[in-house]
């Protein structure tokens, strides 16, 4: 470089004043501009929230809604000293749980014992057109990482950029028109909408009619879904965790039998246990009048706590995961993880009597 | 690569890292390799024609050197007059025998790329008028990025070597940078030769000055482009695609919000071009002077696009009026017209012509041919009007200095510009003579009032963000009266005011600016040219 870049100490100090003031007032921005998730799309917090969390987990439950909506964690602790946590966001496709999986086990300073992998999105081979949201929803919340990098590679859409995701406020500009109290509410910290991953809503909507499904041609899984899916079973096992495919029971969209076989065939090539829980519904208890909030599409808390109850007997007794109830610090935290648990529960009852439905999500 | 997107700053970025730490005699070279890099990444296949041109003005251009080298070495040695002249005038009809020859193929390549279609088209039509069923297949042929500023640019270049204003460049690579320097490839300015080299090969160091102010100036023509022109062009679009819906006072918005657009867009790009240069130590020559602050339309082109204005009247208005022929013409037409008009049709007809090719460079469509010749006939009243205005303005002495008067000047100077760029609005010049109509034939005040401008597929707010960044537009517009470069007046300052002013348009800009997911990141107006 030439000298006459050379700069004299006043000179070094502005600029150094400067550049700290664009940071400050883009970090002020971006922070300011950043979705809340505080009313709406509450499961935008989600992936955040785990970095949250100073425990080590046993057990890690990873794939879209019908994981983070169906599975208790705090049952998992109730009934069998389980330690869990999910990681869960909605739409979330084959290849981002992968990199959810790398992630998680970049972070944990334990690796778990067992990782339960929903199969739903195996039937995805590519990214909706319009599923940005979603991917936002997804990898906003994962930290800077090259796994963050990796997993924004195998599923960005053609207009997204990477930058964007470093710096949101590139993306969430717009949100100036539309700034409102929750934005400033919630400016130092995200709401928790979630235990350990687990979202809680005890309404019911009893299922009723559900959707023909959408019969195809050809039912074979995609190339890049049993890639990741390969990638995760090898991961699995280099790290020397258990894997566990399970598909949970909701009664749309349907999860057709060619798929199924797809599955099972794969578990089985790979001595892995995989289950099907629709084949288990009277077993579990599942009433499809009472467990779901949403007619058949997401259990509500009863029946995620009654899944939590039969897949922590499969994990305590299949997996032997400890049951950490008599570690004292362990179990101060899940207690009190309990406690914020049965509260909202309460408040959400309260409400349903009151006015019919719930307008409480978030965890005190 | 588009000028505003990251992948841009990307790439200055790497281009700079390398220039700074290559030594300065390669320097120029490695201007070139991002200058073919760049047009490389709009298209690889585009290089062949942006190559052809220059490959046939470097070998047109050494061999004109070669004939003038004989010439001098004949010339030294001779001292009878009559012989001296005699090789003068060889090489003149050899140079310009040869220079006719690449003008016509370089021209020629850009009339096939971009003229050929609309060609084809137009025979099409006469043969369906006279009834023949007989049609002809179009090329289809994909328009390479920024060919008629190139080509403009080696034109000027091959006619001053002709002039022998412009020294010959014997190093082929030197003269492909010249026509393929990245930041002007686009959309201009269009350089001279003799301007542009003192400061392209030079290898200028990287400087902070440079650096500060062509940052600077990049982040001034995003901000036009992204808060002001990406930001208002999908109201317009609804305008211009609706002309049966929006017409009246719709016609008058459309107009005054096109001009806004294309000023941002287009000064946008050209600082955008400046900028990037100026990090090298480049200087381009400035391509606007605050236009819209105009008295008279003479006045307007002399701020507009000022190096297409200025190549017309060097390349082709000044050699045509003052012509041989044109004089001929003139003398033989006062017998017919009398003395005072021939003196005039010269000047007249060269013109409406000037103005039918500026017209025909910027597109390939009558939309842009009318456009042309509207400018020119105006023009041309402008000057038959000269006497008036003179006999006028004697009478009134004080009113050119009257700040009211001026204002309506300004103000009528505006709006009729307004009114022939419509032409490049509206799809066909019959719906654009419709919407010219529609002022005084549905007026449609009512329905503005009623709805306004919220219709528009813009919410309010997007309004209010791109008039906020307009103020800002005519703040910085004031800061560079009397042709001073903003950034100068803004060194007037005090160095915390300096730096709060451009973090402001900084952040303007991140936040108000129309990119990233959900926007057509759309490409300059005048990229298509």
């Amino acid at each position: 470089m030439s000298t006459r870049l050379s700069i004299n100490k006043l000179t070094i100090i502005k600029i150094v004043l400067a550049v700290f003031t664009f940071i400050f007032v883009f970090a002020v921005l971006q922070r300011l501009f950043m979705p809340k998730y505080a009313s709406y799309a509450l499961e935008g917090n989600l992936i955040g929230e785990y970095y949250n969390s100073t425990m080590d987990q046993d057990v890690v439950l990873i794939g879209d809604c019908e994981v983070y909506a169906n599975f208790s964690t705090v049952s998992f602790w109730e009934n069998y000293g389980i330690t869990s946590i999910i990681r869960g966001s909605p739409q979330q496709l084959v290849w981002h749980s992968y990199y959810l999986l790398e992630d998680t086990l970049r972070h944990a300073r334990k690796k778990p014992q067992v990782v339960v992998f929903n199969v739903m999105a195996m039937q995805y081979s590519e990214p909706a057109r319009d599923s940005e949201p979603y991917n936002r929803l997804n990898l906003d919340g994962m930290r800077l990482s090259p796994v963050k990098f990796r997993a924004f590679q195998a599923s960005h859409l053609e207009d997204e950029d990477f930058l964007s995701y470093v710096f949101p406020l590139f993306r969430f500009k717009e949100n100036w028109k539309e700034l409102n109290s929750e934005d400033i509410r919630f400016f130092l910290q995200n709401p928790q909408v979630s235990l350990n991953g687990f979202m809680v809503r005890s309404d019911t909507q009893p299922a009723g009619m559900t959707p023909h499904p959408i019969l195809r041609g050809n039912y074979d899984f995609g190339e890049k879904p049993m890639y990741y899916l390969e990638k995760m079973t090898q991961l699995a096992r280099e790290n020397d965790i258990g894997l566990i495919l399970i598909k949970a029971p909701v009664l749309w969209p349907h999860w057709f039998d060619e798929w199924d076989e797809q599955i099972a065939q794969f578990a089985a090539q790979n001595d892995l246990l995989y289950i099907n829980f629709y084949e288990h519904v009277d077993e579990i208890g599942l009433d499809w009048e009472k467990h779901t909030f949403n007619a058949g599409l997401h259990l509500n808390a009863f029946g995620a706590e009654l899944m939590a109850k039969y897949l922590g007997g499969v994990l305590a007794n299949e997996y032997n995961i400890p049951d950490r109830r008599s570690d004292f610090y362990i179990a101060q935290h899940w207690n009190e993880m309990t406690q914020q648990y049965y509260r909202l529960i309460g408040i959400q009852q309260e409400e349903i009597s009151e006015t019919g439905k719930i307008s409480s999500f978030l965890i005190d | 690569m588009l000028f505003t997107s990251s992948g841009f700053l990307f790439f200055l970025a790497v281009l700079l890292l390398v220039y700074a730490l290559t030594p300065k005699s390669f320097r120029w070279l490695v201007l070139l390799v991002g200058s073919m890099a760049f047009y490389g990444f709009a298209g690889p296949f585009f290089l062949i024609y942006i190559c052809s041109t220059i490959i046939i003005t470097y070998l047109f251009t050494m061999c004109i050197k070669r004939i003038r080298a004989t010439r001098d070495a004949g010339m030294a040695g001779e001292e009878d007059k009559e012989k001296r002249k005699s090789f003068k005038e060889k090489a003149k009809v050899k140079t310009r025998v040869l220079t006719g020859f690449c003008l016509v193929l370089i021209l020629g390549i850009l009339a096939m790329v971009k003229y050929t279609d609309f060609a084809i088209l137009n025979v099409n039509s006469v043969l369906g008028l006279l009834g023949i069923s007989k049609q002809f297949g179009l090329l289809g042929l994909a328009l390479p990025m920024g060919i008629s500023f190139y080509t403009f640019q080696t034109v000027g270049y091959a006619v001053d070597v002709y002039r022998e204003k412009a020294v010959i460049e014997k190093n082929p690579l030197k003269l492909a940078l010249f026509v393929s320097f990245f930041p002007q490839v686009v959309q201009g300015p269009i350089s001279r030769f003799t301007e542009l080299s003192k400061t392209l090969y030079s290898g200028n160091p990287i400087t902070r000055v440079n650096l500060a102010r062509g940052a600077n100036r990049i982040l001034w023509g995003f901000f036009k482009k992204l808060v002001i022109a990406d930001r208002l062009w999908p109201a317009l679009a609804v305008l211009a695609t609706n002309p049966e819906e929006y017409q009246g006072i719709f016609y008058l918005l459309s107009i005054a919000m096109y001009a806004i657009i294309l000023f941002c867009d287009f000064t946008g790009g050209i600082d955008i071009a400046i900028g990037a240069a100026e990090l090298f130590g480049v200087r381009l020559p400035e391509n606007f002077n605050r236009p819209f602050y105009s008295r008279s339309i003479q006045e307007y082109w002399q701020r507009w696009h000022m190096t297409m204005y200025s190549w017309f009247r060097d390349y082709v208005f000044y050699p045509m009026a003052a012509s041989k022929k044109m004089l001929k013409f003139s003398k033989a037409a006062k017998k017919i017209v009398g003395n005072d008009i021939a003196k005039r049709l010269p000047v007249h007809i060269t013109l409406i012509f000037v103005w039918f090719l500026t017209g025909l460079w910027h597109g390939a469509t009558w939309n842009f041919i009318v456009w042309g010749l509207a400018n020119g006939v105006v023009l041309m009243f402008s000057l038959e009007m000269a006497p008036i205005y003179e006999r006028f303005n004697s009478r009134f002495p004080t009113l050119s200095d009257n700040r009211i008067y001026r204002c309506f000047q300004i103000f009528r100077t505006f709006w009729l510009m307004n009114m022939i760029r419509s032409f490049d609005i509206y799809d066909g010049v019959g719906t654009t003579f419709k919407m010219m109509g529609s002022i005084v034939t549905n007026f449609s005040l009512s329905e503005f009032l009623s709805t306004g401008i919220s219709q528009l597929s813009l919410p309010v707010k997007d309004y209010l963000s791109a008039g906020v960044g307009l103020l800002v537009v005519f703040w910085v517009s004031w800061l560079g009266r009397g042709e001073v470069d903003y950034r100068e007046r803004l060194d007037g300052f005090k160095w915390p005011v300096r730096y709060a002013a451009v973090g402001l348009i900084l952040f303007m800009t991140i936040v108000f600016g129309a990119y990233g997911y959900g926007f057509d990141a759309r490409q300059f107006i005048y990229n298509v040219f």
